[in-house]
Formats: C-alpha cells, sequence, structure tokens
C-alpha cells in the first residue's frame, strides 16, 4: 500500500479506530497510545498489503493482536481489555459498517452537540478533551462527585439519543 | 433471588470510562458475548466518545472560580490542552 494511501485511510478512519480500541480496552488514554502505536505498525507493515486491501479488515486484525499482545502492559495501568472472544466480536461491528455510516454518524453527533448547554459542554470539554479528573472537575464547577459523573452519563446518553434520532431523518444514511 | 437488572448503558459509560469492575464488568462481558445489539450499542458509543475531543470545542464557559488560588503566583501556566503521556507510561486520574 501506497504511504499517501496509508495516511488518507488512517485520516479518514482514525475516529472508527479510536472508537474500536476504546471499545476493546475500555479507557480513553490507553486506546489513544494504541492508536498511535497501530498506525507506526501499519507504516511499518504497509508494503505487506495490497493497495486495494480492506483497510477496516487490515486494521481490525492489527487492533487485535497489539491489544492482546499488550494485555500484561495494560493490566499495569489496570486496563483490563476485554475477553478475546468478545473483542474479536465487538471489533467486528467496527468492520462491517461501512465508513458513510460512520461518517453520517460523526455528522449527526456534532448537530447535536452543538445544542448542548454551556455548562455542559465545559464539563465535557475539561472530562475528554482535557482529561481532568471527575474529582477536580467537581471541585471546579461547585458540584458533587456524584453529580459530575451522574452529568456525564446523562449527557452521552442524551447525545446517542439525539444521534439516533437524527440518522432516522429523511436523507440520511 | 432475583437476578440483577442491570442498566446496560450506564455499564457501557463505565467500561468506556475506564472504571468497571467486578460483578458489573463480568455482566457486561457475558451480555457482550450473547446480545449483537449491545454489542452495536457500544460499538455506537464508543466512536461518539472518541469524537467527543474535536467536536466539543468553542465554550467560552469556564467555572465561576478559577482553580488556583487568590494567593497563587501571578505566572502560573494558562490551563490549555494536556498532553497525553506516551505510550508505556501509566496516566493517573
Amino acid at each position: 500500500m501506497r504511504e499517501e494511501t496509508l495516511v488518507r485511510n488512517l485520516l479518514q478512519y482514525q475516529p472508527v479506530l479510536e472508537g474500536m480500541l476504546t471499545a476493546m480496552v475500555g479507557d480513553p488514554a490507553a486506546a489513544e497510545d494504541l492508536f498511535q502505536e497501530m498506525a507506526i505498525l501499519m507504516t511499518r507493515k504497509r508494503e505487506e498489503v495490497d493497495e486495494d486491501c480492506k483497510f477496516a479488515a487490515w486494521a481490525r486484525r492489527i487492533a487485535l493482536n497489539l491489544v492482546r499482545d499488550h494485555r500484561k502492559k495494560l493490566a499495569r495501568r489496570k486496563v483490563k481489555p476485554l475477553d478475546d472472544d468478545v473483542l474479536e466480536s465487538v471489533s467486528r461491528v467496527f468492520e462491517d459498517r461501512d465508513l458513510d455510516l460512520w461518517n453520517a454518524r460523526r455528522d449527526a453527533l456534532r448537530q447535536c452537540a452543538e445544542k448542548l448547554p454551556d455548562r455542559d459542554r465545559a464539563i465535557l470539554r475539561r472530562r475528554y478533551e482535557e482529561a481532568a479528573a471527575p474529582k477536580k472537575i467537581a471541585s471546579e464547577f461547585s458540584l458533587s462527585r456524584g453529580a459530575v459523573d451522574t452529568l456525564l452519563y446523562r449527557t452521552r446518553r442524551a447525545l446517542h439519543d439525539c444521534v439516533e434520532l437524527k440518522l432516522q431523518e429523511p436523507g440520511t444514511s | 433471588m432475583k437476578p440483577i437488572a442491570w442498566d446496560w448503558d450506564f455499564l457501557i459509560h463505565r467500561h468506556l470510562e475506564g472504571v468497571l469492575a467486578g460483578e458489573a464488568r463480568n455482566a457486561l462481558v457475558e451480555r457482550l458475548r450473547v446480545d449483537p445489539r449491545l454489542r452495536r450499542r457500544l460499538a455506537e458509543l464508543a466512536f461518539e466518545g472518541a469524537l467527543y475531543p474535536s467536536l466539543l470545542g468553542g465554550s467560552e464557559l469556564r467555572p465561576a472560580l478559577p482553580p488556583q488560588s487568590l494567593t497563587a503566583p501571578l505566572l502560573k501556566p494558562a490551563p490549555g490542552r494536556k498532553r497525553r503521556k506516551p505510550p508505556g507510561r501509566p496516566k493517573s486520574r
């Protein structure tokens, strides 16, 4: 696979691959580190695959091997990936769904995120962009730790429900 | 004894936060094994979560009180995007 093809695919598939790794290991920071390792590995191995190979399938195999090979290292970080058989079946969802459908979900999420109240958006930014601990966010926003945990859960769920409604609208994938 | 009625969305959320453990984790893993709908839901929520950092920008709202105390030195670094630690170093939350 040519370098430019690999770069284009990595950029197009980045949220899909990061989502897949997060689903597999249950830790966003570990998933981000694994994505970087995955990109490096794919760069080294790009000449072993054809130009028109199914990128999602190749990426899934690499992700599965990476997560399995890193179990001990992840355990030292107190990260516990899903069991092997479940890794296979969960990662397959990412491979089987067309990139266009993931992109439609991304576009719907962007529209839904714009409707978030300012405070909720600020809390989500602190948590998911700036990686602040919930305890720290609680003190910054004069909330209890439990209130922050609840807000994060409810907002994640509300965004997902909003996305599902948008995807059912006529004219969307 | 009645079986526990798990809130699967909540368990998925805890898994994606990196804090799911014990009986709840075992329950989610067992359910993911047999329920393709739940696997799809986990995949979708994980994908959406991966997009949060890029989609949540733009709000100027900051907490009412700054994190540092009023007696802190003037020359403190401005809050900004926290760099993730490089691979191999454990991340503390």
